[in-house]
């Protein structure tokens, strides 16, 4: 500004000395003075418009080089971490643009840097919201790929690596898709023709089979990926979601078969009772023999259905964790003798012995009443009734170390107690750590002479309708619920259920149930 | 692997390798819906396997042109020639692999319509065997020719990565010729029982034929593959191991 005001006033002087020495002198006597005086003003000009314009090119020049220098700096500065790496933000600072003159080149330098925060703003922006969308898609459920117009991946969540069964640790940026899966419903739906939005259900093949409903977004082409090589791609690449199915049919599985075995359940004393009942109205019931019998039968068969549709209201309140257990102390020998108490003429009846060996002094059990009692007689009259003549049940009662619990543990934990675990851990009790903070188990065993178990059938036993023999079973009025709800209230209990047998010698069920069971669980939750 | 440096022949060499690898997905899955079709004696599921087959032809016929097209416009050489031929000939194969997956579709109606014989334990293991080494010389197809066509700048990225990647494939192949005598000792096995059940029970001998049919299918299921396989070999290595018993211990 300085050097533009000595300027204009330099060369404004020199001119009205050179106008005056025009006008005042005729040209024989003008001054020499003035001559020189305006000559010096002109070349004073000249020097400064000379300083000014080097002054003007090294500020351009500066400039650029900062320009150059930050284009450079903000192109080389990572702005994309991969989805597996931490992200490391560049802190170098950018050069600063310096904001020095009030004149035209100061505007450009200071709307310039102006430029520069706006844009730097936008990228952080930009950045935060790209780590968003990644995290995002880090944490989803769902598998997400996107592949390129040339059916390169392009992007791919953890999900999708874990549903299609890829090995995380190859590298699949920028492959082939097909190397991937060549499952032919997957390439249809990527393929150009196929409607957008429709979902397929596919099954994965592998370690893990799976099954997917898979859908597939198309992107527009102006926000695709990747350069055009040769043709001109139809579309901007692929979304392809995909949404484990497995879960949902493997319940459904399980429904379906619930529901065909509680129906073939209670058709079949329904079956008899119906065909009893018009046996009886064609005719029957006059002939007072036969009536007499049918009705009997009519009678025991729509007991067993009551008794079936009691045992799965237990069994499905047990497992929706909606009973309620009034704990109480319980002394075990008094629960014991109740229950033979109840079976005696049973027993009789098949000519079983029941027989107990149970310490007396026996410390009490923290538990509900009708639930063990329920449980004792399950057992109880499951060892009776698959007991031959001549055969014995006998319970036993014994007291095991706290320091024997973790073996417990496991085996309840593993939600399959039935399975027979090698009785060793409960024979030479380890040292280790308490963990339920309970003071040891007590164990009550019911061991039969009965027919025995195949081994292969053990693991088996406690799931709702099971039957080893089934014509035998239901001839012997089981529901096939028993074990079922004894596993369940066991659980409850915080104890386990262990099953041993050996075909012709017996079976020996033994329910572990805990000394102090942690108290501030009353409503239990079992499934 | 040097770079093509013409972007309209990588992008051709590019495609072909695409539409080889959808026709082995294809044919993976119709040849295991033909025997799922079979074993669960699902007559609809066979239909659909049948209805899908010019699937398979016509996929056959596009790698054949695309394979034409390469080998006249571009002169290839070397690595890229062996590619483009291999590609011709498992797509032949391929193609056979389709029409037996017809073959099994059509026993397996045929087999419906009349009351189920015992099952036989070794179709399955073979059903499982001759899909696994079509799957593994798929595999190892994929792998062997990734560099081939491996965009460039994956190509730089994976560098190291990608050539193990190439290393293992003849490995991968070579157990795929090596599983097939198992296959063929099950045929055997399938055969002699079929047999003897015909001589005992003269009237199971049109389903025990068809279910011989079945196992002679499978067979050439694994036969394919095999070649399939021992392509992938040439490809990888330029050698030929056909014809050469026993196989070597390795390539």
């Amino acid at each position: 500004m300085r050097e533009n005001i000595t300027f204009a006033v330099l060369f404004s002087v020199g001119l009205v000395l050179l106008a005056l020495l025009h006008l005042l002198f005729s040209a024989d006597t003008r001054p020499q003075w003035v001559w020189y005086g305006a000559l010096v003003c002109g070349l004073g000009a000249l020097g400064v418009a000379l300083r000014q314009q080097a002054q003007f090119r090294r500020r351009l020049n500066d400039l650029s080089t900062l320009l150059a220098e930050r284009v450079t700096v903000s192109s080389n500065r990572p702005t994309d971490a991969g989805p597996g790496d931490a992200f490391v933000p560049d802190r170098t600072p950018l050069p600063a643009f310096p904001v020095r003159k009030n004149d035209l080149l100061g505007t450009v330098e200071y709307q310039l840097s102006r430029l520069f925060t706006v844009q730097s703003q936008h990228l952080q922006q930009l950045q935060n919201e790209k780590k968003e969308l990644e995290a995002l898609l880090h944490s989803m459920a769902e598998g997400i790929v996107v592949i390129d117009p040339q059916g390169n991946i392009v992007r791919c969540n953890p999900a999708a690596l874990h549903l299609f069964g890829w090995n995380p640790t190859e590298d699949w940026q920028g492959r082939p898709f097909q190397e991937f899966s060549r499952h032919p419903i997957l390439h249809q739906l990527l393929s150009a023709e196929s409607a957008e939005g429709v979902t397929q259900e596919i099954e994965v093949e592998g370690q893990e089979p799976r099954q997917l409903a898979v859908s597939v977004l198309r992107l527009p082409q102006s926000g695709g990926y990747g350069t055009p090589q040769g043709s001109q791609p139809t579309t901007g690449g692929h979304v392809l979601s995909c949404h484990d199915l497995t879960p949902i049919k493997q319940l459904e599985s399980i429904r379906a078969d619930f529901v065909a075995n509680v129906s073939h359940e209670l058709r079949t004393p329904l079956t008899a009772i119906k065909g009893y009942a018009e046996t009886l109205l064609t005719g029957a019931l006059h002939d007072p023999e036969h009536a007499t019998r049918f009705l009997t039968i009519i009678d025991r068969h729509s007991e067993r259905l009551s008794r079936l549709i009691d045992d799965l209201l237990t069994l499905s309140n047990l497992e929706l964790g909606q009973t309620e257990l009034h704990r109480k102390e319980l002394s075990i020998p008094e629960l014991v003798q109740e229950a033979f108490d109840m079976l005696r003429e049973k027993a009789q009846r098949g000519q079983v012995t029941l027989s107990q060996h149970i310490p007396p002094a026996l410390p009490a059990v923290r538990g509900d009443r009708d639930r063990l009692h329920q449980v004792l007689i399950n057992l109880i009259d499951n060892a009776v009734k698959y007991t031959p003549a001549q055969g014995q049940v006998t319970v036993t009662a014994a007291l095991h170390p706290a320091a024997e619990s973790v073996g417990f543990v496991e085996s309840m934990e593993s939600k399959d107690p039935k399975d027979p675990t090698d009785p060793k851990d409960a024979r030479d009790p380890k040292p280790v750590p308490n963990v339920t903070g309970s003071q040891g188990w007590l164990e009550i065993a019911i061991a039969d002479t009965g027919c025995g178990i195949p081994e292969a059938d053990i693991p088996r036993l406690t799931q709702r309708f099971y039957r080893v023999d089934k014509a035998r079973s239901r001839e012997l009025g089981g529901t096939g619920l028993g074990l079922a709800i004894v596993k369940h209230i066991v659980m409850a209990h915080n104890g386990t259920l262990r099953i041993e047998s050996q075909i012709n010698h017996g079976t020996t069920v033994r329910v572990a149930l805990p000394l102090t069971p942690p108290s501030s669980e009353h409503t239990v939750q079992t499934s | 692997m040097p770079l093509h440096t013409d972007s309209q022949y990588e992008e051709e060499l590019q495609q072909l390798r695409a539409k080889v690898l959808e026709m082995g997905g294809l044919v993976e899955k119709q040849i295991g819906d033909a025997f799922t079709s079979f074993v669960e004696r699902d007559s609809q599921t066979a239909h659909e396997v049948i209805e899908r087959d010019h699937m398979v032809n016509y996929l056959d016929v596009a790698i054949d042109e695309a394979c034409i097209r390469l080998l006249a416009l571009h002169q290839p050489a070397a690595r890229d020639l062996r590619f483009i031929t291999t590609s011709l000939r498992i797509s032949t194969d391929l193609e056979r692999i389709g029409d037996i997956a017809e073959n099994i579709c059509e026993r397996a109606i045929e087999l419906n319509q009349e009351a189920p014989l015992a099952p036989r334990p070794e179709l399955p293991e073979m059903a499982d065997g001759a899909r696994a080494m079509l799957r593994d010389s798929l595999d190892a197809f994929l792998q062997s020719s990734s560099d081939v066509t491996a965009a460039p700048d994956t190509r730089i990225s994976l560098g190291d990565k990608l050539s193990d990647f190439v290393a293992e494939a003849p490995d991968l192949a070579l157990s795929v010729c090596q599983r097939d005598d198992r296959i063929d000792d099950l045929t055997a096995q399938i055969f002699n029982t079929m047999l003897s059940q015909m001589q005992q029970e003269p009237e199971y001998a049109s389903r025990a034929m068809r279910i011989l049919f079945i196992a002679k299918y499978l067979e050439r299921v694994a036969d394919h593959a095999t070649n399939i396989a021992e392509m992938v070999i040439y490809l990888a290595k330029g050698k030929s191991i056909r014809h050469i018993s026993p196989l070597p211990e390795s390539v």
